[in-house]
């Protein structure tokens, strides 16, 4: 939370550029040039100057119709590696004329140009940006880039928005099962993956037996003609399960895919999870916030630096 | 969704190109629609129904285009000029509807067809062909608007969207085309255009009189509407039509049947003038459409000739009273006359003295002339005989008895003369129209060895009351006869308006209106006829405005321009210090217009203001807060504003997401938040007050 930020950074300048099709257009002008003045004909030759001053015109307009352009919101889902990753943004204009043909991209990402079409005054829209691959890791961009190309398509108004962007890719979860270590405070046999009974996650049902609660019963389930059936709950100080470093083997990116896939594969039978890294220990909780911290923390695992050559003797 | 092209976008563009085509369709086949339409309705169908049109081979696409152009090259109309040039590009134009998926596709095909739009303004470039050509520029460039309005591809559009889109599209260019309608016009009025011309196709139609004249030559000019010239008189005197003859080119050389004008007298410098005279003097103002001949029009007979714009353009004069450019008139000219009217009511006695009268020869006959017509000759020669010499006044006046008493009758349509034209004409069948009568008494009268040449020009003309000028058309063509009388000089006699004349139903009509074909079935005086010539005369009033001031505008009209406004001094720099002179105040009134188009709604404009002073006290906005909330965090940090900014956030809440008040309402409540916004004013850099504020981290 930036309280004490002194003002916020300027929008970029609008700027123009000539599209494919204007150059196509400008042959033809070219050519009408050339018959006018061999053919003295004034008629073309007003013809092409009007030509001339819509195009020039057409600039102006897209110029200011990207002006009025801004960014409500925006949002970057965290998603795994081999995922498709998108960034949710909202655009909305307050200028009464409205916006046509608007355009989203992420330079940075190098992101391909998704078209939002028209933003009528005092409304916003909603738009997923598809973002290709990056590989894991936390990635940064700073800019998103709008255009139009209204209203001929001959000039394209394009201007970068200053947004701090933040995309975090987990290691895509891969790798063979079951690996978790069970967590240690814990010793004793036989208390390996099984689920001590407690009062706060809810955890599947067992079979009515006399003496439970009458409400842990599950209504429901016996109105649909189920058999009396309890609720079964586990506790937080239950079975933890520790992902650990040390036993992966293969690269760095084969042992984080190996421990996501053990983090998903807990987190679904319901464990608390931990984490221990090489230089970092995540103690076991619940819950997908949880969850979701110790893939960051995987994610954002610095990369291998590729090691030096070595020098020639 | 769709996949294809959207129908309306397609129609649009189907539409625009039909257009194109309709301008150009002169030199085309008639049989032209119908492979045209079908390649148009091969691509509308599929995307009426929303599907895909099939996607052909290559060599079917490029078979369809070797097939149009055959088709097209063996008419044998298309030739390497202008009108092959536009056939070739209306091929390609339809043929690419074979292959129209992209953006670029459609871009491909606007840019052909505004080409063929504007080659049509190459050829005509009067102002219903103008008008014509912005219609057909607006519905393409209307498309193109269209795409990027709504998108390409996809479903049609809900119908509950509040205009269709075609219009929304057309307004947008129309407002375009508008808007930068000034700048066109400072543009074409400063760019000066280049000397330089690359001389393509340069055999381009004659049209007009011509200085060569055979049998029959003048018929099919006299059957056409075509406008010739206007003539506008600057004093107030103006002539009757039927009194205006207008000079263009004389014929000196004949052989009996053919004449034409002598290489020696096309090319030699004259300097004959006019006598003192006492008949009127007269000065016009004459806009000539291109010809392409060399010489200029003038009222008979001409004392002076000068541009109307600059003089950079020399104009010479030749033997004859005949005044020409050094080059042939390719464009509209403009030209101011000084002449004295030739009265023509007195054949004998209308004359036209001259100063110089040298060699040519004017009475030489190069070929053999019929027995018969060489008798007809001598017999008037002997019945005109003064002291034994032959009288020229006389021998007029007889010849135009002998045309009299022998009941010739005029025409336009004499019928088949035969090889002997002059022989039947005058002997037998004593029926034809200008060209004859002028050929034939000027062949008798140099048979009798007098001087005597033709003049090819026009007579007469339509007055316009509206504009105050006289339009002149193809229709007036004529040609007369001179005669030089020694002692006196050259001496008009126009044996047409001896004759009775003979419409083409065989109704007799007064003769002063015989040369105008248009006026024999004007003299019917039906309602329509009245109702037509008013309309007619009004939109050539505004056609002569602009063939005067746009067609005529050229390198001397710049130049004149520069002078006007003062800034002739600055030599070639001047048109560009006329476009930036002119330019700017147009650029910024442009800007302003797009600057209202951009403005916010004034509510939410005042709540930006708003928070942009809290956010540069250190307070920004985040995305996701409302105004109440962003109030109340203000009023935490700034605890000396808490109740001007609560009370403005809450107005405008109420403006903006509220139930709509009545505009005084309205109006008042936006000056009070206007009052308030204005009040708030944090100190810089302040540091908001810790505490409360942690928790809403």
């Amino acid at each position: 939370m930036t309280a004490a930020v002194a003002r916020p950074p300027r929008a970029g300048k609008v700027r123009l550029r000539t599209t494919g099709a204007m150059r196509m257009l400008a042959l033809v002008v070219g050519l009408m040039v050339v018959a006018a003045i061999n053919y003295q004909s004034n008629a073309a030759w007003a013809m092409v100057m009007l030509l001339v001053g819509m195009v020039g015109l057409s600039g102006l307009h897209a110029r200011r119709a990207l002006a009025s352009v801004g960014i409500a919101a925006v949002a970057c889902d965290d998603t795994f590696a081999q995922d498709q990753a998108h960034v949710r943004l909202i655009a909305h204009t307050d200028a009464i004329a409205g916006v046509a043909d608007l355009a989203v991209a992420i330079p940075a990402w190098q992101t391909p140009t998704v078209q939002i079409g028209e933003l009528r005054a005092g409304r916003s829209l909603e738009v997923s940006v598809p973002v290709p691959p990056l590989g894991r890791g936390i990635h940064h961009a700073t800019s998103i880039r709008l255009s139009t190309r209204f209203p001929l398509g001959l000039i394209e108004a394009s201007r970068e928005l200053p947004v701090e962007l933040r995309l975090v890719i987990y290691p895509q979860p891969l790798g063979r099962a079951g690996g978790q270590l069970p967590d240690p405070t814990l010793k004793g046999a036989g208390l390996q993956a099984q689920p001590l009974p407690g009062a706060d996650d809810f955890h599947g049902h067992r079979r009515y037996q006399e003496g439970d609660a009458q409400r842990q019963i599950d209504w429901k389930a016996h109105a649909r003609g189920q058999p009396l059936l309890v609720k079964r709950f586990t506790s937080s100080a239950g079975a933890a399960r520790w992902c650990s470093w040390d036993e992966t083997h293969g690269d760095q990116e084969a042992r984080l895919s190996q421990l996501a896939l053990w983090l998903l594969e807990a987190h679904a039978q319901g464990a608390a999870i931990g984490l221990r890294l090489r230089h970092e220990r995540i103690s076991p909780g619940q819950g997908a916030a949880h969850l979701r911290a110790c893939l960051q923390a995987l994610a954002a695992h610095p990369h291998e630096v590729p090691a030096a050559p070595a020098l020639a003797p | 969704m769709s996949s294809d092209l959207r129908f309306s976008t397609l129609l649009g563009l189907i539409v625009g190109m039909a257009l194109a085509t309709i301008a150009f369709s002169d030199p085309l086949p008639p049989w032209i629609p119908l492979p045209l339409l079908a390649l148009a309705l091969w691509r509308l169908l599929p995307a009426w129904q929303g599907r895909r049109p099939p996607v052909l081979p290559q060599r079917v696409k490029i078979g369809t285009i070797v097939l149009l152009a055959l088709a097209l090259w063996s008419t044998g109309r298309m030739g390497l000029g202008i009108d092959g040039a536009g056939a070739g590009f209306i091929i390609l134009l339809w043929s690419k509807l074979l292959e129209m998926h992209q953006r670029r596709d459609l871009h491909a095909t606007c840019a052909i067809a505004l080409f063929v739009v504007a080659a049509e303004l190459l050829v005509s470039q009067s102002l219903a062909q103008c008008l014509f050509a912005v219609l057909a520029s607006l519905t393409l460039l209307s498309v193109l608007v269209q795409v990027n309005l709504v998108g390409l591809v996809g479903d049609p559009l809900p119908a509950t969207a509040p205009w269709p889109t075609w219009v929304r599209a057309g307004r947008v260019s129309s407002v375009l085309a508008l808007q930068a309608a000034p700048f066109a016009l400072l543009l074409f009025l400063c760019v000066p255009r280049p000397a330089i011309s690359p001389g393509l196709d340069t055999k381009s139609v004659q049209t007009g009189v011509s200085d060569r004249l055979a049998a029959g030559g003048l018929s099919e000019l006299v059957l056409s509407q075509q406008l010739a010239f206007r003539v506008t008189f600057l004093s107030d005197l103006h002539p009757e039509p039927a009194q205006c003859y207008w000079r263009g080119v004389i014929l000196t050389d004949t052989d009996g049947q053919i004449w034409w004008r002598n290489a020696n007298v096309r090319n030699l410098e004259s300097h004959d003038h006019l006598a003192d005279d006492s008949s009127a003097a007269i000065d016009y103002e004459i806009t000539l459409l291109p010809t392409n001949h060399p010489w200029l029009f003038t009222l008979d007979c001409p004392a002076a000739i000068d541009r109307a714009t600059g003089s950079q353009t020399p104009i010479v004069q030749r033997a004859g009273f005949v005044f020409q450019c050094t080059d042939v008139i390719g464009s509209t000219r403009v030209y101011r006359g000084h002449s004295r009217l030739v009265p023509a009511s007195d054949p004998v006695h209308s004359r036209i003295a001259s100063e110089s009268y040298r060699v040519p020869n004017y009475r030489t006959v190069q070929g053999e002339v019929d027995p018969e017509v060489l008798a007809v000759a001598r017999e008037i020669a002997q019945r005109s005989q003064v002291h034994g010499k032959i009288d020229a006044r006389r021998a007029i006046t007889n010849t135009l008895d002998y045309f009299a008493r022998n009941h010739f009758v005029y025409t336009l349509r004499p019928g088949s003369m035969g090889a002997d034209a002059m022989a039947t004409f005058l002997l037998h069948s004593r029926r034809g129209f200008c060209e004859h009568y002028a050929s034939a008494f000027t062949l008798l009268m140099r048979l009798m060895d007098l001087d005597a040449r033709v003049v090819v020009g026009y007579w007469g003309g339509e007055w316009n009351p509206l504009g105050n000028f006289m339009t002149v058309r193809q229709s007036n063509a004529h040609a007369w006869s001179e005669v030089h009388v020694p002692g006196v000089g050259w001496v008009r006699v126009d044996p047409t308006t001896m004759v009775e004349a003979v419409d083409t139903e065989g109704n007799v009509v007064p003769s002063a209106d015989a040369s105008d074909a248009r006026s024999f079935h004007a003299a019917s005086g039906t309602w329509m006829a009245r109702h037509l010539q008013w309309v007619s005369q009004r939109w050539d009033f505004i056609e002569a405005q602009w063939d005067r001031w746009a067609l005529a505008y050229d390198a001397d009209s710049l130049a004149d321009l520069e002078h006007r406004v003062g800034l002739g001094h600055l030599g070639p720099f001047a048109p560009i210090a006329m476009l930036c002179i002119g330019g700017t105040p147009l650029v910024l009134l442009i800007m302003w217009v797009l600057r209202r188009r951009g403005r916010v709604d004034p509510a939410q404009r005042q709540y930006r203001r708003l928070c942009a002073r809290l956010a540069r006290a250190g307070l920004p906005r985040q995305p996701h807060e409302g105004p109440l909330a962003y109030a109340a965090r203000a009023a935490a940090c700034f605890p000396e504003l808490a109740a001007v900014v609560e009370e403005a956030a809450t107005l405008y809440a109420r403006l903006r997401y509220g139930p709509s008040q009545p505009p005084p309402e309205r109006q008042a409540a936006l000056a009070r938040l206007a009052r308030l916004v204005r009040r708030v004013r944090p100190g810089r850099g302040r540091v908001p007050v810790a505490g409360p504020l942690a928790t809403l981290v």
